[in-house]
């Protein structure tokens, strides 16, 4: 290694090289960005995944400020003022309130966290499992391959939102948490992986894997310098893919009654059938409404990002 | 071709094999002690050791494997909580399921694919931007909700409390005449099962004639004109039996929750049938196509949408999973007594078994049904049909 010690070739000091890379990237963000924002749907996904952060944030300021406890609180608040319950909306309670006496809006906002959690939980696993899966399947190829696509293959057999309702029944103290962390290893080791794998087949024929192959690059080196920054725009399409359904699954989970530990727009869709029916009232509007609502807007957000990332992942699909 | 086939046949038995050891260990996992314990309360020490024996749950664990693999192969699925085998219980609740699921899926993939098309073809625009935005809409719908809403707004009562005791008393159709069904000592779920055997075998029969008059006669016969025969024949079929009312009535019954299932599923089809003809339109041999002067609705189906369907079929069975959780919660909402009302209702009463029988039906039905994709695969793309060393280039 005489020619490093050479003055002459002296490379960039560490400062430096961070300083271009960061420039590069973002330079590389700001292409995206501009190939994201073409797609008028992709920006209303990113405006209601703020509107719904938002909303998780406002939960606990405006409990701390203006709403009392006693009344607004998302368990056990009760207005006395108002009877009978389920009112309907008014300047007070926004949104009405259920047939428990609870205030519509402040359990509407207090189910943001939970479905946040879970959502990032998930896409965090998928993404995980999908390339730790994936990379190594699509660079050994042969035996490894076969064994890890008959993996993927079984796993895809498995409904996961079945499976996370009969799990949330059985344990009946599964929080968001490990919810989403089954439905992201089963849907990651699944669905994600196979689409995946397919993406790591193509990056494995470009021309630069040979390069890397001829000047001595292990298999270790190749998978995570190489591989891995081709495959990351994917596995974001992945994550948010997959935020978009697991919170749909979550929301069976709560809906048929059988867990409920965190609160969750399920739970208040669950109620008002359950109490309409009994009361006889027909159906309450002012709940199922804003809860339905909830639940197809933020799983919409997550969609529609993930078709715009699919416009950034794949050139193909760019309008010229 | 036939190659190909038996080399996809083997692999899903393989794939069987790996998905029944998953299950199993995801049962002991979840079992909360085993049978056993949990469902004979009433016996003593000396009595429960002697039905650990005759079960074999004493025997070491692999096996206890072994006996649940073989059982199962031997249509043996074991026992419920409630002392029926779970084998039984498939036999009552696949019927309903199927009678939902296969036309569903064929109409949603149908609409899906025909929106897509066209709005690819179309281009950007309000319109298509609505339709696409409509697709979405639904398909990130709440089931539940979503099925409330069509019970709510299409169905004779929208009677949907659901799974309350559930399990075996709860298998009722929903809103069927009852007047009908008093005079008569046919049951509801025998009709049901005439109802789907007919169908099933007649549309077999359509589809293998149909083929071989393609493939011989070159007689190109239209779909509509299929689904014409196929309706008339099986009408006819219920008429010579005299159950046509009641097979009616069954249908009418079913069609909330297709409808439901149809909304909910299309939007899928549509967003990777209207990726995939982009991509497809943007290729060279359209350019061709369209420099030679073909009318545009040649290039549309022949050249675009038939190349457009390859990628559509291989991501379907990605999509697979999603689909039948979606028909299990969508039968649960409107009372349908397939596998989501049996499914729920032994879940409330935390009867394992029954549960994991279910959830292997459905581990086996996505395996059948992804077979069948792979034949539609082979039939459309000539590369996977003359060349038997191309491995299966599914995404």
């Amino acid at each position: 290694m005489t020619t490093l010690s050479n003055p002459q070739y002296t490379t960039l000091s560490k400062r430096d090289r961070f300083k271009i890379r960061t420039v590069l990237a973002w330079k590389r963000f700001k292409m995206s960005w501009n190939i994201f924002t073409q797609d008028r749907l992709a920006i209303l996904g990113v405006i209601l995944i703020i509107i719904f952060a938002l909303m998780a944030v406002a939960h606990p300021i405006l409990m701390n400020t203006i709403w009392e406890r006693r009344l607004f609180d998302p368990y056990t608040g009760f207005d006395s003022a108002l009877i009978p319950h389920p009112a309907t909306p008014d300047s007070v309670h926004l949104l009405g309130t259920d047939t428990l006496g609870r205030d519509v809006l402040s359990m509407l906002l207090a189910s943001t966290t939970p479905t946040f959690v879970l959502g990032f939980t998930a896409a965090i696993t998928t993404a995980i499992v999908a390339l730790v899966l994936s990379i190594p399947a699509a660079y050994f190829r042969g035996k490894v391959d076969l064994i890890l696509t008959n993996l993927m293959d079984t796993m895809i057999l498995l409904p996961a939102p079945i499976l996370m309702i009969i799990l949330g029944a059985r344990f009946r103290d599964m929080g968001a948490m490990p919810l989403g962390l089954i439905f992201g290893l089963v849907t990651g080791a699944g669905s994600a992986a196979i689409v995946m794998r397919t993406a790591g087949l193509k990056v494995a024929a470009k021309p630069f894997m040979e390069a890397a192959h001829i000047s001595g690059g292990g298999a270790m080196h190749i998978m995570v310098k190489h591989f891995l920054p081709n495959m990351l725009p994917l596995a974001a399409l992945q994550m948010m893919i997959s935020v978009s359904s697991s919170v749909i699954a979550y929301g069976f989970v709560s809906f048929f009654g059988l867990q409920r530990i965190d609160l969750n727009w399920g739970t208040l869709i669950y109620d008002a059938f359950l109490y309409g029916m009994i009361g006889g009232s027909g159906p309450q509007w002012h709940v199922l409404i804003p809860g339905a609502l909830a639940f197809s807007l933020f799983s919409l957000g997550f969609y529609l990002v993930s078709r715009g990332l699919h416009k950034v992942a794949d050139p193909q699909l760019r309008d010229e | 071709m036939t190659k190909y086939l038996i080399k996809q046949f083997f692999a899903s038995v393989i794939k069987l094999i790996l998905f029944l050891s998953l299950m199993f260990f995801v049962i002991q996992w979840i079992m909360p002690g085993d049978f056993v314990d949990q469902f004979a309360m009433f016996l003593n020490r000396a009595e429960r050791e002697n039905l650990r024996e005759s079960l074999g749950l004493d025997l070491p664990m692999f096996q206890q494997y072994w006996l649940w693999i073989s059982g199962i192969f031997r249509g043996d699925l074991g026992l419920s909580g409630f002392g029926f085998p779970v084998s039984r219980i498939i036999e009552l609740v696949l019927p309903p399921t199927l009678l939902v699921f296969i036309p569903g899926t064929l109409i949603a993939f149908g609409i899906g694919m025909l929106l897509g098309k066209w709005t690819a073809w179309r281009g950007k625009g309000v319109l298509s931007g609505a339709t696409t935005l409509a697709g979405i809409s639904l398909f990130t719908a709440f089931p539940p909700w979503l099925a409330w809403l069509v019970a709510y707004f299409f169905g004779r009562q929208a009677d949907v409390s659901r799974g309350q005791g559930g399990g075996i008393n709860n298998l009722a159709f929903p809103n069927i005449s009852r007047m009908l069904w008093i005079e008569t000592d046919l049951r509801p779920r025998e009709v049901a099962l005439i109802v789907f055997n007919t169908a099933l075998i007649v549309s077999l029969i359509v589809i293998v004639v149909s083929f071989l008059l393609k493939h011989y006669m070159k007689w190109r016969t239209p779909w509509w004109a299929q689904v014409l025969v196929i309706a008339g024949v099986v009408f006819g079929l219920w008429y010579k039996d005299g159950v046509h009312p009641y097979a009616l009535d069954i249908l009418s019954s079913a069609a909330l929750p297709l409808l439901t299932y149809i909304l909910l599923s299309f939007g899928d089809t549509m967003i990777i049938m209207q990726s995939s003809m982009t991509e497809v339109l943007k290729e060279e041999y359209i350019k061709t196509a369209q420099a030679k002067g073909l009318p545009q609705k040649t290039i549309r189906e022949r050249h675009a949408a038939r190349n457009a369907l390859l990628p559509v079929l291989s991501r379907l069975f990605i999509s697979l999973p999603f689909l039948l959780a979606g028909i299990v919660i969508i039968e649960d909402s409107v009372n349908w007594p397939g596998m989501g009302g049996m499914i729920f209702g032994a879940m409330y009463w935390q009867d394992i078994p029954t549960v994991m029988g279910v959830l292997l039906i459905i581990g086996v039905l996505a395996l059948v049904v992804r077979l069948f994709l792979d034949v539609m695969a082979a039939y459309l793309d000539p590369r996977i049909r003359f060349d038997d060393d191309v491995k299966s280039n599914r995404s």
